[in-house]
């Protein structure tokens, strides 16, 4: 049996209002799966995501490959997690792209070369291999995405973590988006709407609603069919 | 939605554009500070500054409009000087500001903003200072962006109403827009965070002074001398 990339015990999260966000989520993730999060607004979705490389920490048992989730393990474990936030306008924050691409490798302190390297890998597995130097505010909203995609990959993560990649891309984008993502090797855990993206990347689609797991199971051909209606 | 930026023409290939960012600042400093320390009745030197500014902007490639135009932002910070003084000083006052604010002009516009930002760190100039200017470029038209939907949102809405009204509903979202940034800058954060931000921000430079820049700046240093020399 492969290995689990991710396991998580009774995690409950509560937001400093009294809001209960997250009650008693039970989940493993196999190593190379990719997992759907899907459910309605305010679901929890993103919070549950933000649990996966210790933003927020609610109470429960969390591991990531072999790492437990605790204060010790933070740096290691943000490594292996690369998490793509939504708005692009916040993940890509420095003047331009080789900056942003190189932020997390130059955090993890890499000699210089094997930056430049990973940078250019991440840019060319993004399609994006001559933009290195244009100003992160001058791309498109497309292209924004697909940078921030890359702006993960550079660190090399096991895990991609994505927080609705399709969201506002036209149909091309969109497009683009999904073959993109289908091409990476990695344990992918993605929460979204888009539930035609979800049947064609992951294997396995868990539905959260109102802060619990209410049904997890393997996609069907099509994933919008068994909620429509 | 389309910003006139800073840097429009800092794409232009130049031997000014192509001179070492840091050698660049060096030269626009120095020229800046004997313009500064330029004897007041000395109009020769003042003729040969400008003279040598606009050398250096003919040779750079960028429209005289477009510097020209941008030159005005100093024209209200003079005029406050100029209330208070006898006409000596707010001509000498006017003069030496203006020829500063063209050098200023030509440094930033004929280099790429991140370049120039890079450029002063690598020149010492404290690293959390050339952050904030950093994020400060890249979100302000974002922040601009947010702010021209709401009033959209709200012109869309607004039929008749009072003036009074009006300045309520604006100063509620000068208030919105706050709130907005400051939460954008939580999730900015976070992004960084996410990426293995702890507090330290490392960058990655690659200037590299060639000869031509060490020629520039020698023959910088060496027609101000000779300014000084002769305005003397």
């Amino acid at each position: 049996m492969a290995k689990k990339a991710v396991e998580i015990r009774n995690l409950n999260y509560t937001y400093p209002d009294g809001t209960k966000a997250l009650r008693d989520i039970n989940l493993d993730i196999l190593a190379g799966e990719s997992v759907g999060i899907i459910g309605p607004n305010g679901a929890g979705k993103t919070t549950f995501l933000l649990h996966l490389n210790g933003i927020l920490k609610g109470e429960g048992f969390i591991k990531i490959l072999d790492f437990e989730m605790n204060g010790k393990n933070l740096a290691q474990i943000r490594n292996e997690v690369g998490l793509v936030f939504q708005d692009p306008e916040n993940q890509l924050f420095m003047p331009t792209v080789f900056d942003d691409v190189s932020f997390g490798p130059v955090n993890m302190m890499l000699p210089s070369a094997e930056i430049q390297a990973s940078v250019n890998e991440a840019l060319k597995e993004v399609g994006m291999p001559d933009s290195m130097k244009r100003s992160s505010h001058h791309l498109s909203f497309g292209e924004k995405k697909r940078v921030s995609i890359a702006t993960v990959l550079s660190m090399r993560p096991q895990i991609l973590v994505l927080d609705e990649p399709t969201s506002n891309l036209d149909p091309k984008g969109r497009r683009n988006i999904i073959k993109l993502l289908k091409g990476i090797d990695k344990t992918k855990v993605i929460a979204s709407h888009d539930l035609e993206m979800i049947s064609k990347i992951c294997s396995r689609y868990v539905f959260l609603e109102r802060g619990t797991i209410v049904r997890s199971d393997s996609t069907p051909e099509n994933l919008a069919n068994l909620f429509s209606g | 939605m389309k910003h006139s930026y800073i840097d429009r023409y800092s794409g232009i290939d130049s031997f000014i554009h192509r001179i070492d960012p840091r050698v660049k600042i060096a030269g626009v400093f120095s020229l800046i500070l004997s313009i500064i320390l330029a004897r007041a009745d000395s109009f020769v030197s003042f003729a040969l500054y400008a003279l040598c500014i606009a050398i250096l902007i003919f040779i750079s490639k960028i429209p005289l409009i477009f510097i020209l135009k941008r030159s005005l932002v100093v024209i209200p910070f003079v005029l406050m000087v100029a209330i208070f003084s006898a006409p000596a000083i707010f001509r000498n006052v006017l003069v030496k500001s203006y020829l500063s604010i063209l050098s200023m002009i030509l440094l930033v516009s004929s280099t790429p903003f991140c370049d120039f930002l890079k450029a002063l760190e690598k020149l010492k100039f404290p690293r959390i200072f050339t952050m904030i200017i950093s994020f400060m470029y890249r979100y302000i038209f974002v922040i601009e962006d947010e702010l021209m939907k709401m009033r959209q949102a709200k012109e869309a809405r607004s039929v008749g109403g009072s003036k009074w009204l009006h300045t309520k509903a604006l100063a509620n979202m000068l208030g919105v827009l706050f709130i907005r940034a400051y939460e954008r800058g939580e999730k900015v954060y976070l992004a960084m965070c996410s990426r293995g931000f702890n507090g330290d921000i490392r960058t990655m430079h690659s200037f590299r002074v060639k000869r031509s820049d060490l020629c520039f700046l020698a023959l910088i240093v060496g027609v101000l001398a000779a300014i000084k020399v002769i305005g003397a």
